[in-house]
């Protein structure tokens, strides 16, 4: 306690210019934050992939909207499996996969429990919600309509929620995964189902190709024709290019990282060298009436805290208004409390120790009679 | 009691032989005591004030402080003892300038174990003894000299300490607040506390049972 009230005096002495520091020092750690985010969240996208990479196969899609029926893919059917179907009713995505496809693609569960762990039913349709915000909830049953048969509904529940809101998107061209916070505010429920229950429930329209599928097939001449009738990329390529997303990104953000740790840190180690400086009086009686030079080292410290503890609330809140901002590049980084929790307190440390280096050794070389006798005499 | 056998102090600076502002000092200082150490300015009166406030510990022969040799312990022993059994006051005060009177005779009980009341008792008692208490709240820049010596003295004692040290604590006080102080110093001797007064000062000397003088580094009676 008596080192904080000590930290409290040498950081109010000279409040404009730690105040200018934080807002330095909170400017790089927000950057920092945003930076460590989009990785995270890129990376959870391409991770989805990881697991697939090794199949045969990948996404394709037409750049037609009604294909089916198309004489070139007549021609080379028989050469690939169509694993996925997807229906985008008016309120709700519903994305079907085979069984098969199940055995790579195993999404972490909040509540409730993932498909292959489900039983069949004749009454419904099991699903998995992508995400919990949509006033849905576990054990909820909607009934949706056909898009090609508007006299039929069906009635699906909801038997599990993802923990995070990444799916497979068979509607995207680009890189076959997204992330509902993309389209965060406007976007609609996706669910995930079995094709076998999708068929039995919704009916033919889930045998068919649709305008973007997961196919299957190791025959590089019917990849070679899919990717000249639309859009093809192999489970590898998503995976790839989700990585190559992920380091870009990093690589965009670093430099202003690393320019603003720089600049925010050598702030730092001025302020708190010239603290110790200026404060050498007062370290002098401290030590006088009994204080040891642990105590002031402690001092310091503890200024330095006081400075990186205010520096990282202000960049916390600078953070979340930035998110919440709406501007395009920060839409995915919401992810701030898990990967933070590990990446805080690690700047912090190395911030502390950078900072507190030089101050420190100052003090070390003073020989207290040395400092008493030139401010006292 | 502290004991001083041939005591010699060098200073070395800009690469010179070394400066010996001290001189095969010897002393006998008993418990209880109030003695004076004058001298004409540049003797070395401050230099074996430092070593025996432990402050300085780089010197040869021998300093014992209850038997302990002083230049023999570490920086944190040496710090234990400023806190706990020795205390010093100098001519310039070294009150720290933004705290009040109360904050700073109470910081070096902030390095022992007591509760909130029992330290504000102390400060209170320390106070007292200085004539001080009115002004408790004060911050410690807006005091007149006279009284930020006694504000010092107030922090010295506060602690109980059986050796205080004072360099010129008269030094830049004018005659009425020098009889103030020294009356002070007086008392708190009679109590048992052993005191030791550098001046330079000969009515301040003078008021000492016992005086040593030096001249160059060495005592000369
Ligand atoms: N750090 C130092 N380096 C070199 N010489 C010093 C230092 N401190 C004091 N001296 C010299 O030591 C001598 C004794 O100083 P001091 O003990 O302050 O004398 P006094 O208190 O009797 O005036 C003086 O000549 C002074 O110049
Ligand atoms: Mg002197």
């Amino acid at each position: 306690m008596k080192h904080i009230k000590f930290a409290f005096n040498i950081f109010n002495n000279k409040l404009f210019t730690n105040f200018v520091l934080m807002i330095q020092y909170s400017a790089a750690l927000c950057i920092c934050f945003i930076m460590i985010s989009q990785y995270n969240a890129a990376n959870e996208k391409a991770q989805v992939f990881k697991g697939l990479s090794d199949i045969d196969g990948g996404i394709f899609s037409s750049d037609y909207f009604e294909f089916t029926g198309n004489h070139v893919l007549d021609e080379i059917e028989g050469n690939y499996d169509v694993i996925s179907a997807s229906l985008f009713l008016f309120d709700i995505d519903i994305l079907a996969f085979d069984n098969e496809f199940f055995s790579y693609f195993h999404p972490n569960i909040n509540q409730g429990k993932w498909l292959s762990e489900v039983e069949k039913s004749a009454d419904y349709l099991p699903a998995v919600l992508t995400r919990s915000v949509f006033g849905l909830g576990l054990n909820d049953i909607i009934e949706v309509s056909s898009r090609f048969d508007y006299n039929k509904s069906v009635k699906i529940k909801i038997v599990g929620i993802q923990s995070t809101n990444l799916s497979i998107d068979l509607n995207v061209g680009g890189t076959g995964i997204t992330s509902s916070d993309i389209v965060q505010s406007d976007s609609k429920p996706r669910l995930i189902v079995d094709r076998e229950a999708a068929i039995y429930h919704i009916g033919s329209d889930y045998e068919k190709i649709t305008m973007s599928s997961l196919i299957l097939t190791n025959d590089q001449e019917t990849i070679s024709n899919l990717r000249n009738f639309g859009y093809f990329r192999s489970f590898n390529e998503i995976y790839e290019s989700g990585i190559e997303d992920r380091n870009s990104r990093v690589l965009f953000f670093l430099p202003f990282v690393i320019l603003l740790l720089a600049v925010s840190i050598s702030g730092l180690i001025g302020c708190t060298t010239l603290a110790a400086i200026r404060n050498m009086k007062k370290f002098a009686t401290l030590m006088m009436i009994g204080f040891g030079k642990s105590d002031i080292a402690k001092i310091m410290v503890f200024y330095l805290m006081i400075i990186s503890i205010y520096s990282s609330l202000l960049a916390i809140i600078i953070y979340f208004l930035l998110i919440n901002s709406n501007i395009p590049l920060l839409h995915s980084s919401s992810m701030l409390i898990k990967m933070n929790s590990f990446v805080m307190p690690l700047i912090f440390l190395l911030t502390v120790i950078f900072t507190v280096f030089i101050p420190l050794n100052i003090l070390k070389k003073q020989q207290l009679i040395e400092i008493i006798r030139r401010e006292f005499y | 009691m502290i004991k001083i056998t041939n005591l010699t102090k060098t200073y070395y600076s800009d690469n010179k032989k070394g400066f010996k502002a001290l001189n095969s000092v010897d002393i006998e200082i008993h418990s209880g005591e109030m003695l004076a150490i004058t001298g004409v300015s540049g003797s070395g009166k401050s230099t074996l004030l430092h070593i025996l406030a432990c402050l300085d510990k780089a010197y040869e022969g021998s300093v014992t402080l209850d038997n302990k040799e002083l230049s023999k312990l570490s920086d944190f022993k040496l710090a234990a003892i400023r806190n706990n059994d020795v205390s010093i006051v100098l001519q310039d005060f070294m009150l720290i300038d933004d705290y009040s009177v109360f904050d700073n005779v109470m910081f070096p009980l902030l390095l022992h174990k007591m509760n909130r009341k029992e330290r504000n008792k102390r400060v209170y008692e320390a106070l007292e003894q200085v004539d001080m208490v009115a002004n408790i709240k004060q911050s410690a820049n807006t005091l007149s000299g006279g009284e930020k010596q006694r504000v010092a003295i107030a922090r010295a004692i506060v602690t109980k300490p059986r050796y205080l040290f004072a360099d010129e604590p008269t030094g830049s006080l004018d005659t009425k607040n020098t009889e103030a102080v020294m009356q002070i110093l007086e008392k708190l001797n009679e109590t048992g506390i052993t005191v030791v007064i550098v001046s330079h000062e000969k009515d301040v000397a003078d008021r000492c049972k016992r005086k040593i003088e030096m001249l160059d580094g060495r005592i000369i009676n």
